[in-house]
């Protein structure tokens, strides 16, 4: 055997290889700058800065990569709007009790600047992903804020309503309004305090824990009443 | 060892042994973190830990890897490594960077923020200074000796092409997207890439002096997969530019080419079983033979295919950013560089010292404690995942309360495991590093 050849289909195929890729690298960069993210400002530029200085990326993902030890943050700004991420982000033990995640310590102007960064990220087009979960996918376009949270909260995972979710481990609410589930009653304020802390309602039941805001709270109790 | 150079490579897997020592213990720390999550919380949190954990996997196996390619290289080229001071100033270089490193972490809290690429400034400069040093005296030994083999040359594509890429690291850009579509050519172009030039040619290597196995047919072999590695895995980088801003079109790329990565991955563990078969591996080196069929498994299974698993946009969609992605971290790293770096260490280290034959007791124990805690490890990881993105991306139930809920119990076993096999045997790893050779008496006289 030709004891060139081996060697000259490596170096071939290497540059080859890295030819396409350089061609791809171009036409990628060309269409992330020119359609495929929002154009940068300076306060976006500051707060992807801060993002970096405060290693927020290895607890937290974004765009998927990081760590998986807190929430992922693409689409952060689609569940929580720029007034709740603000006053987290400056007093995170405040907004939200009981939180591990440390303060950073940012002034309300660095706070800002880390919003305006999520802002833009959200707007990336990331080919759909995260996708959304099976259930949402099922959700009706036109229902109630209550019946997008049942689904979008993962509430579905283990319960059913209005013919959608799952048929256990949790009990069947399509009739949840009318009909109360084992002698429990379904007045709005049991239901509130059954989402805020259900092991303290009913010690021992397998029912999570889901964090919800009040106005999340209210918004699935007013969707749970009216199923009868 | 035939050259009096080949000892620089002694301080640099001493130097290994004892990062990597220190990279179990922070993994042990982060795993705890989920368990009890205000473990340490103002002093040592999870991102600084993570930092840690991941910044000294690479100080570690680079070492290694550079020490080892100073042995080989004198061997291969049949010469004296060409400046000996480099080599030190560079191992000097080098550690001051990593110890900046992890002072910056722990004490001045900052960050450039992208895993594996925190180190923050200076130090990448430091790292690039070593690096360079290592390239000269590197390709000056290999034109000094103007005799270049197929795993020299291999090996020295891979060490440039490092080096090339770790430069992209320098030049941050504004835009998340462009980020990290060029920390992806570090980070893809290193271990599906460069990395596995290294540690094909460092297996080649070590499997003609364990075995004897004939030079032209490992040579064949060699380059029958660098070739398949650099010509699936080069646009393979597509498999990352699913979801990070970049065209629909790598969708598609990404999934033809990564699917055919596990390939020269495969060829490689049956080039290793093969040449096993060659001729009974000598008492003396049981122990680096055993990380050598360890290297060949758990590269197969870490990166062939447990990296395969999730390389499909059709199931990437669910799994990316989830445990699933660090139990393929973990098994390909330690598989594929983790127990070849050891291997070439268990190798060099006893004819470092002349010491002839040695006991491997300690040595195997070290290998099976790893190689249990780390296949356990693994198992606790990928249904931490699994269970991740049932709950969490397909049925949308909130990250934290998977987390703490149902993640966290699986973590308390990777934690486990780790204390309990892990580390013994990282333990071992090290101890014997240093002993070897040792024990018995007096240090043998230099080879001179």
């Amino acid at each position: 055997m030709n004891g060139k050849l081996l060697p000259t289909v490596f170096i071939t195929g290497t540059l080859v290889s890295f030819a396409v890729l350089g061609a791809m690298t171009a036409n990628s960069l060309a269409a992330i700058h020119a359609s495929r993210t929002p154009p940068l400002t300076e306060s976006v530029i500051a707060g992807k800065a801060l993002w970096a200085a405060r290693n927020c990326n290895d607890c937290h993902t974004i765009l998927g990569i990081g760590g998986y030890f807190a929430p992922e943050l693409t689409k952060v700004a689609d569940r929580r709007d720029a007034a709740w991420l603000q006053g987290f982000l400056v007093r995170p033990a405040v907004a939200k009790p009981g939180t591990t995640m440390p303060d950073q310590r940012l002034t309300e102007a660095d706070a800002q600047a880390l919003v305006a960064f999520f802002e833009w990220v959200r707007r990336i087009d990331t080919n759909d992903w995260p996708p959304a979960p099976m259930g949402s996918a099922a959700a009706p376009a036109t229902s109630s804020e209550g019946a997008m949270l049942f689904q979008r909260k993962g509430c579905s995972a283990c319960h059913m309503a209005a013919g959608l979710g799952a048929s256990g481990p949790g009990p069947d609410l399509t009739h949840i309004g009318g009909t109360p589930y084992d002698a429990l009653p379904n007045t709005p304020e049991f239901l509130s305090r059954w989402l805020d802390d259900p092991q303290a309602v009913k010690p021992g039941t397998l029912m999570p824990r889901t964090p919800l805001s009040a106005a999340e709270r209210d918004a699935l109790v007013e969707y749970l009443v009216s199923l009868k | 060892m035939t050259y009096r150079t080949q000892r620089l490579a002694e301080p640099y897997f001493l130097a290994a042994a004892l990062l990597f020592v220190l990279q179990v213990v922070f993994g042990l720390l982060i795993a705890a973190q989920y368990v009890w999550p205000t473990l340490l919380l103002d002093t040592l949190p999870f991102n600084v830990g993570r930092a840690t954990h991941l910044n000294l996997l690479v100080f570690w196996l680079l070492l290694a890897l550079m020490g080892a390619s100073y042995y080989l290289l004198a061997e291969e080229a049949e010469t004296e490594i060409l400046s000996p001071a480099m080599a030190y100033a560079q191992l000097a270089l080098l550690l001051v960077a990593g110890v900046g490193t992890l002072v910056s972490f722990w004490f001045a809290g900052v960050s450039r923020g992208k895993p594996f690429t925190e180190s923050p400034l200076p130090w990448p400069w430091l790292i690039v200074a070593g690096t360079v040093l290592f390239l000269v005296n590197v390709v000056g030994t290999l034109i000094k000796a103007k005799r270049l083999n197929p795993i020299t040359f291999v090996l020295g594509v891979g060490m440039v092409g490092l080096a090339l890429t770790y430069l992209i690291n320098l030049v941050p850009s504004a835009n998340l997207s462009v980020d990290y579509f060029w920390w992806w050519w570090i980070i893809h172009l290193w271990v599906e890439g460069f990395w596995e030039l290294i540690a094909a040619a460092l297996a080649a290597f070590l499997l003609i002096k364990l075995t004897g196995v004939a030079r032209a047919t490992m040579y064949r072999w060699l380059y029958v997969e660098v070739t398949l590695v650099l010509v699936t895995g080069i646009i393979g980088i597509g498999h990352h530019y699913y979801w990070i801003g970049t065209p629909r079109y790598w969708l598609l790329w990404g999934a033809v080419f990564s699917a055919f990565e596990p390939l020269p991955i495969a060829l490689m563990a049956v080039d290793a079983f093969r040449s096993m078969r060659e001729r009974p591996v000598a008492a003396a080196d049981r122990v680096p033979a055993y990380f050598v069929i360890g290297t060949a498994i758990g590269h197969f299974l870490g990166a062939g295919v447990w990296g395969f698993a999730m390389t499909l946009p059709q199931i990437n969609k669910w799994t990316h950013g989830t445990q699933v992605t660090a139990s393929h971290g973990h098994f390909a790293f330690f598989g594929a560089f983790g127990l070849l770096a050891l291997a070439a260490a268990f190798y060099m280290v006893p004819r470092l010292r002349a010491a002839g034959a040695v006991p491997s007791r300690r040595g195997l124990w070290s290998f099976w404690l790893m190689a249990a805690g780390m296949l356990s490890m693994v198992l606790a990881f990928t249904i931490a995942g699994v269970v991740q993105t049932y709950l969490y991306r397909l049925l949308g139930m909130d990250f934290m309360t998977v987390r703490t809920d149902y993640v966290a119990f699986w973590m308390f076993w990777v934690w486990a495991f780790g204390l309990v096999l892990f580390l013994p045997g990282t333990l071992l790893c090290a101890w014997d590093l240093f002993a070897i050779g040792r024990a018995s008496g007096p240090r043998a006289p230099a080879e001179a």
